[in-house]
């Protein structure tokens, strides 16, 4: 069974470097971006996606060893807020830009068959 | 586990329980959540995801899971931080969760489990982590479509992920049963199975007895009750031990439980390994909690539940019965206070688990309804003590008269019923003797070996003072009187 080419997923891994884009891995991230590619625009996609991943393995050829990982950009941290509701929406406002609701529910094509396993 | 085919095998069992925190506001979205509103009233444009909209941490939240860590023995880490979960789902509008993966709040922590003959399991906690909870789908009323209420979406969650420490369903139930039972008692969560703000998913696996490494694994998803995990756990074995035995193999694979058809069923459309590509949430900034808070929320956590059973049973109270009066927080808090004015946790324990609950079942209310305070309870309990009124009568009279008047002392209603006992000794005395002189054949007979004849004198001594006596002393008086030559 050939494995199935997956994005490294855990922080800190070295594998992009030099990764090269192929068609397996084109596929797999529009499955998980949930988009349809249409065949015209793959070439593009795919050259757009290779830049990114060319400018990371740039980055990667830097020497890291032995510094601390920044997690954030900016100084600080424990932006925290006190535990006090703020204001909502009226449901009709939550609605508004849905492509498809009954004035109560978000209505979307049917992700679970009847037996509640995903489709 | 009867089937000699099961025993072979050793199940290996890991849960992770989702806890839904019970604040005021969401986790990352100030809106307020309230379980049962219409749907999508409780929600803002931060739970929508809409452009711009940024998340916002809510300090009771890391407060609550540093709570929970603390209360299973976890380390903290103070530098924790949050990390994007990417998937697609409907219910998820950012198309992310917000989550942690590689510095969870809470790490290496352990849960001493109660079992049911009181004996302690001990369970390793691999993490305790917070995210949000995604909103809620609706499948089952629409053929055609799915419906998403978002009320749910951005509500705080802690993830507890034990390590597979588990052997049976049983120890499974226990532990699950201990979680919501710790959660409600340091007040971070209602617990409510039911409603869903505590749920679970179970890591099942079997390997032949004695060996070390364990078999491959089949996650089951949403078991939200104590029974469906114990029943869905006890299936999954079942299948893993037929298909071993039949020559199979077993998948790692994700299923649900079917409780209609008691069996778990593959989900379909996971074939595909999950890729979450998590990475470190730019919109948050790192944890960074001190050392003062940690030590202030170390001393807020009330005494934990285990503590309370041990202390009962030391003190002498029955396994089963020490396990019913800590089940519930309130319960054990009535208890806690009725054995402390009283200085007698048995009898205490008799009346609460006898009268008080009797009454509970009967009217259908909780503790926290139960008009009577503890204070009268334990004045009750004294009378029956100094031999004022006897059990009998204190139970079946004057408890329910203090039901319905909780302000009145239980002495005054004891004398309003007529129940207390006369327990002057000297009474009984000359009522014994007057009683001797007026049947000199029994007292005869009784000194010549009829030694059945003592009941026929404090019968009758009970009947003079119309049960008001006290029946040990009215048994002490017969006993002198007889044998005094």
């Amino acid at each position: 069974m050939t494995s199935t080419p997956t994005l490294e997923s855990s922080e800190g891994n070295r594998t992009f470097a030099c990764m090269h884009l192929s068609d397996e891995l084109l596929d797999r991230l529009a499955t998980l971006a949930r988009l349809e590619v249409a065949p015209d625009q793959r070439e593009h996609l795919r050259a757009d996606l290779q830049r990114m991943l060319d400018f990371v393995a740039q980055l990667r050829e830097v020497d890291t060893e032995g510094i601390e990982p920044l997690i954030h950009p900016t100084e600080g941290a424990n932006a925290l807020r006190p535990d006090e509701p703020a204001g909502r929406l009226r449901p009709d406002q939550v609605l508004r830009n849905a492509p498809k609701s009954d004035g109560s529910y978000f209505r979307v094509p049917k992700v679970v068959d009847k037996e509640g396993q995903d489709l | 586990m009867d089937d000699p085919q099961t025993s072979a095998y050793q199940p290996v069992i890991g849960l992770e329980i989702h806890v839904q925190l019970s604040t005021r506001s969401k986790v990352f979205a100030t809106e307020a959540f309230a379980f049962g509103g219409e749907p999508n009233t409780y929600v803002s444009p931060i739970s929508l995801a809409h452009p711009g909209a940024l998340p916002s941490l809510n300090q009771a939240c890391i407060e609550q899971v540093v709570k929970l860590g603390l209360a299973t023995h976890c380390q903290i880490d103070r530098q924790g931080y949050f990390a994007r979960k990417n998937y697609f789902y409907p219910d998820l509008p950012k198309g992310y969760q917000l989550s942690q993966d590689q510095r969870p709040i809470c790490y290496e922590g352990q849960v001493e489990v109660l079992q049911s003959d009181g004996s302690l399991k001990r369970v390793s906690l691999e993490r305790i982590h917070l995210e949000e909870d995604a909103g809620k789908s609706i499948h089952d009323l629409d053929p055609e479509e799915s419906l998403i209420d978002l009320n749910r979406a951005g509500t705080g969650l802690a993830e507890v992920v034990t390590r597979p420490d588990l052997r049976s369903a049983e120890e499974a139930g226990a532990l699950l049963a201990e979680m919501r039972r710790l959660v409600r008692y340091i007040g971070v969560s209602d617990a409510n199975m039911e409603q869903g703000n505590l749920r679970c998913d179970a890591n099942v696996s079997i390997m032949p007895v004695g060996a070390e490494a364990y078999g491959t694994r089949v996650e089951i998803k949403n078991l939200n009750s104590i029974t469906h995990l114990m029943r869905a756990i006890e299936h999954e074995i079942a299948r893993q031990v037929r298909t071993v035995e039949s020559g199979g193999t077993i998948v790692q694979e994700t299923r649900t439980w079917d409780p209609v058809s008691q069996q778990t069923l593959p989900m379909r459309g996971k074939e595909m390994a999950a890729d979450y590509r998590y990475f470190p949430e730019p919109d948050l900034l790192p944890l960074d909690l001190s050392e003062d808070l940690l030590h202030d929320l170390a001393a807020s956590l009330p005494e934990l539940p285990q503590a309370r059973f041990q202390r009962y049973v030391a003190a002498g109270i029955p396994v089963n019965e020490s396990f019913t009066l800590i089940e519930q927080r309130a319960f054990s808090d009535y208890f806690e206070a009725l054995q402390r004015q009283s200085g007698d946790p048995k009898t205490a324990a008799n009346w609460l688990l006898g009268p008080v609950r009797t009454y509970l079942n009967a009217e259908g209310i909780e503790i926290a309804d139960f008009p009577v305070p503890p204070q009268a309870i334990a004045a009750l309990m004294a009378l029956v003590e100094e031999g004022q009124v006897s059990l009998p009568a204190a139970r079946e009279q004057v408890f329910p008269a203090l039901i319905a008047a909780p302000e009145t002392a239980p002495q005054a209603l004891a004398q309003r019923l007529e129940v207390m006992m006369e327990s002057q000794a000297g009474e009984l005395a000359s009522a014994m003797a007057a009683l001797m002189a007026a049947h000199p054949d029994e007292v005869a007979r009784f000194r010549a070996g009829k030694k059945q004849l003592h009941g026929f004198f404090v019968g009758q001594l009970m009947r003079q003072f119309r049960g008001k006596a006290d029946p040990k002393e009215v048994n002490e008086v017969v006993r002198q009187k007889l044998t005094a030559s």
